[in-house]
């Protein structure tokens, strides 16, 4: 029993070398992620959700038109129940608004969405702001 | 997410831990003595460490594929990934034992 204990060592030490190698490699590939993940909770950045949203595209729709928009978060914190409102103006008159929920969307990071407008967002001035959020 | 960072790391550190301990047993066959220190870093850097290595970058494979990573940041997707990891290490050393 001792000899196979003994055979096993060797066969474990005549690795060759490009098994040291993906170990290596394998051991950056850890050793950086864990590294990355210790860096963000020692010095991340927890400041607050700051989230901005902006137009992506106008496109008809079947009772209206459809508003894609696109909403970036660049604060530290996750702003989860994101209302986005969208406001046609004319003037300084509220002809239309239309509103709606994004989910989730976390630190420095981006989610789309869209608004549905029976009138054409062209002839008016569209104003698309995030209204509330809730941190999870 | 809703995780902090701080439980990212742990879930990694516990997800080696987990595997380097079903590797260690299964890999001694009741031979060895599992608690000889050049078996233990033999198993760590032959199969525990490629072995998460490959579980992450499976974890960012499956993610990215089915969307979960557009438009995040990279500090996220980490967690992401991390979190993804740490089943798929457990499910891969358990897988040892039939194989």
């Amino acid at each position: 029993m001792s000899m196979k204990a003994g055979k096993d060592q060797g066969k474990l030490d005549d690795a060759p070398l490009w098994m040291w190698g993906i170990g290596l490699v394998g051991l950056l590939l850890v050793l950086g992620s864990i590294g990355f993940a210790l860096y963000e909770a020692i010095a991340g950045d927890a400041s607050p959700a700051d989230v901005t949203v902006e137009v992506v595209k106008i496109l008809p729709a079947e009772d209206g038109f459809l508003v894609e928009f696109r909403v970036a978060n660049e604060g530290g914190t996750t702003a989860a129940g994101l209302t986005v409102e969208g406001e046609l103006r004319s003037g300084a008159e509220v002809v239309e608004a239309s509103d709606t929920t994004v989910e989730y969307v976390p630190s420095h990071s981006e989610r789309e969405g869209g608004l549905f407008f029976t009138l054409d967002p062209s002839q008016y001035d569209l104003q698309l702001r995030a209204k509330g959020y809730e941190t999870p | 997410h809703q995780i902090t960072s701080w439980h990212a790391v742990a879930l990694a550190v516990i997800s080696l831990g987990i595997m380097q301990a079903f590797l260690c047993s299964i890999e001694a066959k009741g031979h060895q003595s599992i608690f000889s220190h050049r078996f233990f870093w033999n198993v760590f850097m032959r199969l525990t460490i490629v072995g998460y290595a490959l579980v992450l970058l499976l974890s960012l494979y499956v993610l990215w594929t089915f969307g979960r990573l557009d438009g995040t940041a990279l500090s996220e997707a980490m967690m992401s990934i991390l979190v993804l990891g740490f089943p798929a290490a457990v499910g891969a050393s358990a897988a040892r034992l039939i194989l």
